[in-house]
């Protein structure tokens, strides 16, 4: 690991380095495959052991792969470094002042925890998608695991709650989850297939559309989905394109308010109110929020330690009910990030937007220059991904373990186009 | 003639001389401070693992060459120098000066000496912002405080509405995270410099092997 980051920053495309075997390429499509499909299953069908959550298959094909990729490095050490797979430095700036926070913490072990997960996926995933992606057909290849992992846990929350009556969402115990999932894959995915010329994959898109938002359990999935539209709709130039989409998005949000007393759509109805049940109290996650903001005053630059928001929140809350009623996982991202390791791991964070954004925007401005169809959808999609993910980190996290690798595949497809178009 | 001219460099070259000792100086004497006062107060914001800053200080003493890595010795280093100022949030100095009452945050008082050092600094030096990384860190900053302040303000328009209270932290939050921004910015070119920065960081070494070892 050392002589690998010893090599980091080297300027990849000159350094003599030999390329990835074939064998090795297939596997990591096989294992990318894997663990994108197998994320729409979350932690079925044991969510609630603790060994499951941390070796479910998307962790334990990202653990597969590092140890192959360990392996290979061992016998072809000096031939090559693999430093083109790993993440921009402000993944590692992230991470670094992570562990830092972990100074700060009377809960070790649950720090440990939190950080061996975020690591595994942000560099773990990161390669291992890395890998996988190196053409143009690999990219559309992972695109279509991603539609196919997006259809089966939207069809089956649709069948679980509108057909069984069930309060699961489909293979997630938790709205607040699901609607993180969902919300930054739909976008993603139904911006790639809304721009392709075939009419039947216009249609799987708009249906994609319409079933996610009446499956939404939470504010941030509705949100997210609105926002990822709204922008696709802002960045395609075409008008048929755009009143399309915005009819899908307006349909979707219809139906919602039409479904109102159908009991399977009544948790989004909750969540999006403003009080509580009992009319009179603000809704405890805008409580939470405030105490998080509040925490920041005292511990700017330490942060509750990784992980730990938990064991400090409450204490921050000062003249403000403390309802206790605030749900699992219902968590403002940016302001958890910002209480659990302080101003500078929020800016890390922060870093790490602004890079790939600043990556997905050029991609879009190159391929409308060079005037190429199919490098104009990916890039599209990607950006429109990125920023759906963004404002899903709003109301859910996207750091929530089974969550993190729908961020982290988004950071690859841009990272992937870039460098492919780049040899082009 | 000569002689008057030869008088005036070394003059000149004196006092060039201790611009630069004063603004190498300032900011350890400030970060010393930190560590100092935070010492003497008890360490309000208990370090549970000491263990782990001093490792990662002897990270920054290692020379690399690779600039990414050198960028996240900054980092860190950043990162350890600025909690000891975070243990001096809530602390004020107080005093009465004829009908004044004067009421400083003591982190105040360590920025001021780091902006001093900065300034004197910045009489010797014409550095611009180019590299594309450090870019990127500052419009990280600046999309974090935006982030924030979003946030304030749509939660104090909601708690006006329902409570009419609990939002009147937020300036001294914000305050807060501005005095780290400036911090960042003072310090920023500073710790570049491989030798500035394992200097910078004996200091807030000393203060957490001293926590560690006294137990606070």
């Amino acid at each position: 690991m050392i002589s690998i980051i010893s090599t980091y920053g080297q300027d990849n495309l000159t350094t003599v380095s030999q390329p990835m075997s074939k064998w090795l390429r297939l596997c990591a499509i096989a294992l990318t495959g894997v663990a994108i499909v197998s994320s729409a299953l979350h932690f079925w069908p044991f969510d609630s052991s603790k060994v499951w959550q941390m070796l479910c298959l998307p962790n334990s094909a990202v653990l597969a792969w590092i140890l192959i990729l360990t392996v290979y490095f061992i016998l072809k050490r000096g031939q090559w470094t693999g430093t083109s797979l790993l993440p921009h430095l402000s993944v590692f700036a992230y991470l670094a002042v992570n562990v830092l926070s972990v100074a700060f913490t009377a809960d070790l072990g649950r720090a440990i925890s939190f950080i061996g997960k975020l690591t595994l996926m942000l560099i773990g995933g990161y390669m291992l998608f890395s890998s996988a992606i190196s053409s143009i057909k690999s990219l559309c290849i992972v695109y279509g695991l991603a539609t196919t992992a997006i259809l089966i846990s939207v069809a089956y929350c649709l069948l679980a709650r509108f057909g069984f009556g069930t309060n699961n969402f489909g293979f997630f115990d938790n709205p607040y989850k699901y609607g993180t999932y969902t919300g930054t894959l739909v976008p993603l995915c139904t911006s790639y297939l809304f721009m392709s010329s075939r009419f039947s994959k216009r249609l799987l898109a708009a249906i994609l559309l319409i079933g996610t938002l009446i499956s939404s359990g939470s504010l941030g999935a509705v949100i997210a989905i609105t926002i990822g539209i709204a922008a696709f709709a802002v960045v395609i130039k075409r008008w048929f394109l755009r009143i399309c989409i915005i009819s899908c998005l307006l349909c979707g949000i219809g139906l919602i308010f039409l479904l109102d007393s159908n009991l399977a759509v009544v948790p989004l109805r909750d969540d999006i109110k403003l009080t509580e049940e009992d009319g009179i109290n603000l809704k405890q996650r805008y409580i939470e929020w405030q105490a998080e903001l509040n925490l920041l005053e005292e511990r700017t630059i330490t942060g509750t330690a990784a992980g730990c928001i938990n064991d400090y929140r409450s204490n921050f809350y000062y003249r403000l009910p403390k309802l206790n009623t605030l749900k699992a996982f219902d968590q403002n991202g940016w302001l958890a990030v910002s209480a659990e390791t302080g101003i500078l791991g929020l800016v890390c964070f922060c870093w790490i937007i602004v890079y790939y954004s600043k990556l997905a925007y050029s991609q879009i401005t190159t391929a409308n220059r060079i005037a190429s169809v199919k490098v104009n959808r990916i890039a599209v999609a990607n950006f429109i991904g990125f920023i759906a993910a963004c404002a899903a980190n709003l109301i859910s996290s996207v750091h929530y373990n089974g969550i993190l690798i729908v961020f982290v595949l988004i950071l690859v497809l841009i990272s992937r186009t870039n460098r492919i178009f780049g040899q082009k | 003639m000569k002689e008057k001219v030869i008088a005036n460099t070394l003059k000149l070259q004196r006092l060039g001389l201790m611009l630069k000792i004063f603004e190498f100086c300032l900011p350890i004497l400030a970060v010393f401070l930190a560590c100092y006062m935070s010492f003497r107060s008890e360490i309000p914001i208990p370090i549970k693992k000491p263990v782990v800053l001093i490792i990662a200080s002897f990270f920054i003493l290692i020379p690399l060459k690779s600039k990414p890595l050198r960028i996240l010795q900054k980092i860190v280093a950043f990162y350890l120098v600025c909690v000891p100022v975070n243990e001096l949030a809530l602390q004020h100095f107080q005093a009465n000066f004829f009908l004044f009452d004067i009421n400083i945050s003591y982190s105040a008082i360590v920025l001021s000496l780091c902006v001093l050092g900065y300034l004197l600094g910045k009489a010797n030096s014409t550095n611009v912002l180019r590299d594309t990384e450090v870019i990127n860190i500052v419009q990280g900053w600046i999309l974090a405080l935006v982030i924030v302040i979003v946030h304030m303000v749509l939660l104090s328009l909601i708690l006006k509405r329902f409570y009419g209270y609990g939002y009147e932290r937020n300036l001294n939050v914000l305050g807060n995270l501005c005095l780290y921004f400036l911090l960042f910015t003072v310090l920023r070119e500073k710790l570049s410099s491989t030798y500035f920065r394992q200097v910078i960081v004996l200091v807030p070494t000393a203060f957490y092997t001293l926590v560690f070892f006294t137990n606070r």
